[in-house]
This record gives C-alpha cells, structure tokens and sequence, in this order.
C-alpha cells in the first residue's frame, strides 16, 4: 500500500529481519569455510564456495518453505511472513552463487559454450545413477530466478495477485528439482548416510507441514451453517468475539471476517488485496483492520483503506438475533459502507 | 481462494509420493563402491620403489611397490589445481575395469593396488560430472 513509488519501505522490523539473516548467513558460510578447511585442507576456494552456498540455499528453502503452513497452524510464526521475500531473494543470491561457479568450475574451461557443455556433457538420462542432475538444479535456479525478480510488489501489481501466486507456486516444482538434484548428484559421490538423512528429514518435514496447514484450511472451508432465513446464515453467538479481532467463516466458497469494533459487528472480504492475507487474522489497529501479513489497512464499515490508499474489498450484512449473530453471504461492490451491527 | 488452497493440498500431496518416491529411487542407485570412501589422502605413507612414472602438465603419475614387491601401490600428484574437480581413476585389463580410487582438484593420493601378472598397468582416468575419459595412463614392464 502505497501512495508514491518507494523501492522498499524499509522500517525497524525489516531492517532487523535482514540483518538477522545477514548475520546468519555470514555466520555459516564462515563456519563452513573453517570446519572445511581443518578437515581437508586440499579442497579449492571454488570447492567450498560451491558447497557452503549451495547447503546454505537448501537450508534457506526448507526454511522458506515451512513459514507458511507454519503461520497457518500457529499465529505465533506470523511476524517470520512479513519478510519472507527478503529470505527467498537471499536464498536464490545464494543458489546463484553456487550455480554460476558450478558452471564455471565443471564447464568453462573447454572450446564449448558452459551453458551448453552443462546440458551437452552428459546425455544419460535414461540412467538414475549418471542422470545429469546438474540440468535439474539450472532449471531450479530458472524458477528461483523468476521468483527473485518479481518479489517487488511492483510486478504484484502489475501481474496481478492470482498470476502472481500462481508463479510463485512454481517454488514447489523447484523444491522438488532441488531434492532430485541432490540426490542424484551429491548423494551419488558422497554416500554418508548423513546427507541423505538431512535431505528426507526436511522432505518430511515440509510434506508434513503443508498437509498438517492444509488439511486445517479444508476443514474450515468446510463449515456447514445449517439455519438460513431471508439470505442470511447463523453463523454463531456474539459473546464470542473479542474486541478488536475477527472470526472467519467460510459461507458457500468465500471466507469472510466478522470483525469486533467499538462494540460493533462488521464483516468484510477475509482476503487482502496485496497479497491475498487473512485479514480475520490481522487485528484491529488505528481503527483499521490491519493484514497479519504487511500489514495492508482497511476501514472495518466500508471495507476500504484510509485515504490516500486505494484498496478496496467487499462488505457484507451482520445482524444479531438473541444473541445469535447472522450473516448475508451476498457481498456488496467493494467498498461500500455498511452500518455494523450494534452487540 | 478456496480454489489455489486447494491447489496447494493438492500440489503437497503429490509431492507426498514423488519426493519419497525420489529420494529412494536416487538412494537404491548410490554405487556400492562408495567414491568418497575412495579417497587416500597424503596420510598414506608412500612405498619406498618407484617402478615408473609419467608426467603430464597438471599431474604426474607414479607406480611403486615395496622392496620385497609383495605391494604394489599408485600415486597421484596433482602438480597444479586440476581443471576437474573430481574424477575417478579405473585401472583396466582383461578381467575387465577395476575402480582404483578417486581424486580430487588439488593434492596427491596414494591407492593401493594389486600386483598384475603381466606387469603392465593400464588406468583410465574419469571425469564423473561430463561421464567421460580425461586421459588413459600406460605403465609398461
């Protein structure tokens, strides 16, 4: 949300992020350099940089990658998602590295082009054990490369949120070309049992993770509101918001958050305009719902954000009954105002 | 939304069965003789003969055996940083080829060999990354 062009807004909390993963960063590959060289002092500058860049991107993948259903099964793992583009463009600086200097170390010094001799060299791929595995990290690093290039919300906005995501879901694939590139590359020359160990303990980890948070999100799509009259659904009882915070419900196809403000119920579209957050898991702040994920505002009675910001999403009809709370599923244009419903 | 959440459980619980299904297939593939196991660093201490020897620009190659030539033992010098990171070194004759050991871009290593009938020892040395030969060394009695 923005009203003039900054490259990044940088505030405290960013600032901070980075330089954690800086720090963090420097302290690994510095590590690496120091146990590498007191184990085998033979190995070439290119060997470790090759080695500590790429073990320190799939550590940063698998990291990456366990923030969302993470932040999904506890809110507590949510302040990790405001900057988790900082970390994916890190990861790929990274993976970057130890791809150009594998192409450099492996491929350059011949009369053939190194791009070339990378996917010329080797041709058994009807063969597991010879597979040219390095082909399957290049096509990783495509993926990483494209997502690097359109974190910026300037290309969110411009491709839109649902194009966007749906490149972004392309992290999944190069997930899976990364755990094969290992596999039948590194794995193949170096066979303690150790690294195979790491690599399916973090394939566990995130297969887990993800069915464990989506399993969650379908069993709240789900819901069943059984009670229905003129349009609207019984939804549950008011004494069950607290003030400043949302519950959201899943009526027909679309999540909606049933706000609390100033002793008032509002609803309004659960998801955000920037990067489709859930805006019943944001609190109230400033008099404005806040996204829990970059803190995108909205006004809780017309749904949109305060001037001079543009956003908009749709409002819906809340009533309370005897204490029950009732919702219309019908939403109206985005930003349009609605009273609320007095607890 | 409820249709990318969709899409999302849909995608994990395929990877669900590909990534086990890879990480076991890449697994059952490892070669018995493990190459990094392979590996003989400068600890290993040099037989005192040296039989023959060739040389090249980036390495040179010695064959050695003991005084009572009951052992028998090739030594790898990588005179200067090689330009292949990481190759295996095969010795071949009639009964076929014999994984010897591998090296790596710098150092020297030693790996111990079998005494050969015919006194001549052939090796080839193999690039593991292109799957290709580098160069084949000769020693003749």
């Amino acid at each position: 949300m923005s009203a003039g062009y900054t490259a990044v807004g940088w505030n405290r909390q960013k600032k901070l992020y980075d330089w954690f993963i800086f720090g963090f960063c420097v302290a690994y590959l510095t590590s690496f350099v120091i146990v590498t060289a007191f184990i085998n002092p033979d190995y070439t500058f290119e060997t470790v940089l090759i080695r500590s860049a790429s073990t320190l991107a799939v550590l940063l993948l698998h990291v990456i990658l366990s923030i969302g259903p993470l932040a999904r099964i506890n809110k507590k793992f949510l302040p990790l998602l405001y900057n988790r583009r900082h970390l994916g463009v890190t990861m790929f600086c990274l993976a970057a590295v130890h791809g150009v200097f594998s192409i450099i170390q492996f491929h350059s010094l011949s009369n053939v082009n190194p791009v070339v001799s990378l996917f010329t060299s080797n041709t058994n791929i009807f063969s597991l054990s010879g597979f040219p595995f390095q082909s399957l990290g290049f096509f990783a690093l495509i993926i990483f490369m494209l997502m690097a290039i359109t974190s910026h919300d300037f290309w969110l906005h411009n491709l839109s949120p649902k194009v966007w995501k749906t490149l972004h879901m392309f992290v999944y694939l190069a997930y899976f070309l990364i755990v094969m590139h290992v596999m039948l590359g590194v794995i193949q020359f170096e066979t303690h049992p150790v690294f195979v160990l790491l690599i399916a303990a973090g394939s566990l980890w995130l297969i887990s993770l993800h069915l464990i948070a989506g399993r969650k999100e379908v069993k709240k799509d789900n819901q069943k509101f059984d009670l229905a009259r003129e349009g609207f659904v019984n939804i549950c009882k008011a004494n069950e918001f607290e003030e400043g915070r949302a519950k959201i419900f899943c009526v027909d196809t679309e999540r909606i958050a049933v706000y609390r403000h100033e002793n008032k119920l509002y609803a309004i579209h659960n998801v955000c305009k920037h990067q489709g957050g859930p805006l019943g898991e944001g609190k109230i702040l400033d008099g404005c719902i806040t996204c829990p994920w970059h803190g995108y505002q909205y006004l809780p009675h017309n749904g949109q954000s305060p001037p001079p910001f543009t956003e908009k999403v749709s409002t819906y009809d809340v009533k309370l009954d005897e204490g029950n709370v009732w919702l219309n599923p019908k939403p109206f244009a985005e930003g349009t105002e609605r009273p609320g419903s007095p607890l | 939304m409820k249709p990318l959440r969709k899409r999302h459980l849909q995608v994990w619980t395929l990877l669900a069965v590909l990534i086990p299904a890879g990480i076991i297939s890449g697994y059952i593939v490892v070669p018995n003789q493990a190459t990094d196991k392979l590996l003989q660093e400068d600890s290993s201490a040099a037989l005192p003969v040296v039989i023959n020897k060739i040389e090249r620009n980036e390495y040179s190659v010695y064959l050695r055996n003991s005084a009572d030539k009951t052992n028998w033992q090739l030594q790898w010098v990588n005179t200067k940083a090689s330009t292949v990171p990481s190759s295996l070194i095969y010795k071949t004759g009639n009964a076929g080829k014999e994984l010897i050991g591998r090296i790596e871009g710098q150092g020297s290593f030693y790996f111990p060999l079998k005494a050969d009938s015919t006194d001549s020892y052939h090796f080839i040395l193999y690039d593991i990354i292109h799957q290709q030969t580098i160069d084949t060394i000769n020693f003749k009695p």
